[in-house]
């Protein structure tokens, strides 16, 4: 008995979590409104399912998929409380997603050849981003979308995944001696290695600062930076990769104003925050006035911040449930990230273990750059918040990544079942 | 295996990173977010204006100065007096924003009884009423005495710290209306009428500081100081000259005091030392911050490094890089008045809610000890002897004893001094003390400054002893 309430409780909880924000939901609106209950609770069927899912069948990491429905969850509820529309939609996503992630878990699972597809990675992202650069729709100042019909996506969610796959192939490929002084013989040493990988980085580094998609660039740097500092630990590498990263900024900061204003609005946002700080200070505004407690859900403004919905839906979280809802949210994501470099430490299988560190890190450098964005902390640059943004390619790529994590999980051996 | 160690490195340079966010946040929420807030680019200030009538503001005697009522649906904020309390209560506007005492108090005036909200949710409710401690009589009072002039009048209680008149110079219509029309050419004004004088106005003291000095010269044994005035005294190269060139001859500290000698003051200066200057001017509240219901500027006493003893002259009449707000320096007179005791000003004097229940009320509390009660009684006697025989006579009252020091503050535009008067009365046993201030006028404090000194202090005796 003692056991089956054991496995049951973290289910609990977020049975608990849907039920008081359907409540809450149904308080700010004045009236019960039955949509609410039956998408809240379609998103905690298909946990419980999920979860017996991977428990039945030993897919490995019982928690990963839990923590992150807790945080699509408070995502939910969030859009349902901006636009029942945005919520609706969302739902609809995360179940697509589910699959996506049920998907991939099971096909990563039991085909070996991922390591050897380096080459298709990289043609299919290099195809995707010159189809962006010249077939792309611009959206808030960033070229970065792609229309097909009706439906709308984001091409350098779907890479990121790829380089992340990209990077651990070429880094983790055994190297073997090739005789005379061709390429296949230099990409065969260790500077090779970090030869090609810092090219294939700098490539798509410099296809999104065309797009101008800033949060993404820097996102892209900072996972090529941690597969450096990991797999090719190489002093000269470092420091040139440092002193081109010094020079780009310093370049970008003189010559583009776009660069300039971010960083003189991150400094002084209250300089101007009718205009280019405006942004910023909506969000610090409602961080602010949220306080410890929040303002409760539906009682707060959170309209007033523009982008609220995707880049700045943390902003509004803390609004209505308070620093200590952020804190929460917060928490929940290192959780996460914390269980993904737990996967690629029991892993045991060299280019898995690249590819779990790559995916947690990304989540993790994701969460750092929106959320000490969007709180002053760092430069503000527009990414989304993994799982909890609205928007369907972040939420699908980011559950096919997290689906790749449990399946590496599934192989890697025994994960302990405590968190 | 082998990269097992660095992954671990990087799990934990993550941590540091969540841990960052965490920190700041928390931080952020507690120490910045409550100033943040407060910007009038908040748009959340404006939220309880929908259900609350904003409350009205009064002067001391309940005269309404300001006052919320509804008109097509729409809330109204109107104030009586015009341009008159602009620098002090402000403006609430939904176009503009909100300033002064409208934004600090934004909360109090749209607090509601939750009781009366929960028993009659269909009744708009009323915010708190707040009272100041100002009197409507004597600020018109001081803007007519002050017309066509730039420049603020200031005058403050001597035991209490309330401040009964605050006025400054240029102003302008804070009502709705008037704004819309003239937002565009205020903010083009060479005048500035945005910036309220007499608490963010930063001026060179002139001769007002030679009472910091004195206090000083008291408190370090040189009550009895006397020298030859010759009308000019040569310091490392730097002519200190009299106002007037005037040679005063043989003097001591109070018919130098009472003359203005900058020759005496100027000596005095590089005789009491960098360190004597440096305490008494941060004792006198100099480069600290006055705490008060409206936002201040800081004094300034900008000598990073080693005071020359030119400098040290230069300060010593209130020259120099000192400059000071008119605030600060009706506070300075008002710690002479008190015997050194340096009160916190205040302008709002209590909220009042609807239903009766007081929400604040504003209690006297000492700032700051500014110098010795003997030094404060020897200044005192000095300002008082500047009004008998010197250059403030003036600001003489018949039937008050009144005390106070002229100041004219030579600034970047030659012959275009500012004039200063502070002083306080009645001598024996101080209750108002003031603080008159005129921009570029170019005479001096005696001439222009000390009358509107004496008007002021006149209705301020007459209203405390009401």
């Amino acid at each position: 008995m003692q056991d089956n309430l054991r496995t049951a409780r973290p289910l609990l909880y977020l049975v608990f979590i849907t039920v008081m924000g359907a409540f809450l939901l149904c308080l700010a609106e004045g009236a019960l409104n039955t949509t609410v209950w039956l998408l809240l609770g379609s998103i905690c069927f298909v946990s419980a399912l999920m979860y017996c899912i991977i428990w039945g069948f030993e897919l490995g990491d019982r928690y990963i998929f839990l923590i992150m429905t807790m945080l699509s969850l408070m995502g939910v509820i969030m859009l349902l409380r901006l636009k029942s529309e945005y919520g609706t939609r969302q739902v609809i996503w995360f179940a697509i997603g589910t699959l996506c992630f049920l998907a991939v878990c099971l096909v990563y699972r039991s085909t070996t050849l991922w390591n050897k597809l380096c080459a298709f990675y990289v043609g299919l992202s290099v195809a995707l981003f010159v189809v962006t650069r010249f077939a792309g729709t611009v959206r808030n100042g960033s070229k970065n979308w792609i229309m097909l019909g009706e439906v709308s996506f984001q091409p350098s969610e779907l890479i990121r995944i790829l380089f992340v796959l990209t990077l651990a192939a070429v880094f983790t490929k055994p190297l073997t001696v090739y005789e005379g002084k061709n390429l296949r013989a230099v990409y065969n040493t260790h500077t090779g290695r970090i030869a090609a990988a810092s090219a294939v980085s700098y490539l798509y580094v410099g296809f999104l600062v065309l797009q101008r998609d800033w949060g993404q660039a820097a996102l892209f740097f900072m996972i090529y930076i941690v597969f450096l500092l990991v797999y090719g630990f190489d002093k000269r590498f470092l420091l040139a990769n440092a002193a081109l990263a010094a020079a780009g900024i310093t370049a970008g900061y003189l010559l583009t104003p776009h660069i300039k204003t971010r960083i003189a609005t991150w400094l002084h946002p209250f300089d101007d925050p009718s205009g280019t700080g405006y942004q910023i200070t909506q969000s610090l505004f409602a961080i602010g006035e949220g306080g410890l407690a929040g303002r409760g859900i539906g009682s707060g403004s959170p309209h007033y911040i523009p982008e609220v919905h995707s880049d700045f839906i943390f902003s509004a979280l803390c609004e209505e449930t308070g620093v200590l809802g952020g804190l929460a949210i917060i928490m929940l994501y290192f959780v996460l990230v914390y269980r993904g470099f737990k996967i690629a430490l029991s892993t045991t299988n060299e280019f898995n273990k690249a590819v779990a560190m790559g995916i947690s890190a990304m989540f993790g450098l994701q969460t750092f750059i929106i959320i000490g964005g969007v709180i002053k902390l760092i430069p503000l640059t527009g990414i989304t918040l993994p799982f909890i943004s609205y928007g369907g390619s972040s939420l699908v790529t980011s559950l096919a990544a997290l689906g790749i994590l449990q399946g590496i999980s599934s192989r890697g051996g025994d994960i302990a079942d405590e968190i | 295996m082998r990269y097992n160690n660095r992954i671990i490195t990087l799990m934990v340079a993550i941590c540091v990173l969540f841990l960052s966010l965490a920190v700041y946040l928390t931080y952020y929420t507690l120490a910045e977010a409550p100033k943040v807030v407060q910007s009038s680019y908040n748009r959340r200030l404006f939220e309880a204006e929908d259900k609350v009538i904003r409350g009205s503001v009064t002067d001391r005697s309940g005269t309404v100065l300001a006052k919320s009522f509804m008109e097509d649906g729409k809330q109204v904020r109107e104030y009586t007096q015009g341009g008159l309390y602009t620098h002090t209560i402000g403006y609430s506007s939904r176009n503009y924003g909100k300033s002064a005492l409208e934004l600090r108090y934004n909360k109090e005036l749209l607090y509601t009884d939750v009781v009366s909200e929960v028993f009659s949710p269909d009744v708009k409710q009323t915010g708190a009423t707040l009272r100041l401690s100002a009197d409507n009589e004597m600020t018109k009072k001081a803007a007519s005495l002050l017309r066509g002039r730039n420049g603020s009048v200031i005058a403050i209680g001597v035991k209490t710290g309330e401040i009964l008149c605050m006025y400054s110079n240029p102003t302008f219509d804070p009502n709705e209306s008037k704004l819309a029309d003239e937002w565009a050419n205020l903010a083009d004004d060479d005048d500035s009428p945005f910036v309220a004088r007499a608490t963010s106005g930063l001026y060179a003291p002139g001769s007002t500081f030679k009472t910091v000095i004195a206090a000083a010269a008291a408190e370090n044994g040189l009550a009895d100081f006397s020298m030859e005035d010759t009308g000019v005294v040569r310091i490392d190269g730097k002519d200190f000259k009299n106002s007037g060139e005037h040679v005063y001859g043989s003097i001591d500290l109070k018919s130098g005091f009472a003359k203005s000698s900058n020759v005496m003051f100027a000596t005095l200066g590089v005789q009491l030392g960098e360190s004597v200057l440096r305490d008494v001017v941060s004792r006198f509240w100099i480069g600290n911050e006055i705490e008060f219901d409206i936002s201040t500027s800081k004094s300034r006493f900008p000598y990073d490094t080693a005071m020359s003893r030119t400098d040290m002259a230069s300060v010593g009449i209130g020259q120099g890089k000192l400059l000071v707000t008119p605030l600060n320096m009706a506070l300075i007179a008002q710690s002479i008045a008190n015997g050194g005791v340096m009160m916190k000003p205040y302008l709002v004097e209590s909220a009042t809610l609807s239903s009766g229940g007081i929400l604040y009320r504003a209690r006297p509390q000492a700032l700051t000890t500014v110098c010795s009660a003997a030094a404060a009684d020897k200044v005192g006697e000095l300002m008082r002897e500047c009004v008998v025989s010197g250059t403030g006579a003036r600001a003489a009252l018949s039937g008050t004893a009144v005390a106070g020091k002229t100041g004219t503050a030579e600034n970047e535009r030659a012959d275009k001094e500012h004039a200063w008067f502070i002083g306080y009365a009645p001598y024996e046993n101080p209750t108002v003390a003031v603080a008159v201030m005129c921009e570029y006028s170019g005479s001096g404090g005696g001439s222009v400054c000390a009358p509107i000194a004496r008007e002021i202090l006149r209705m301020g005796l007459k209203i405390l002893s009401e």
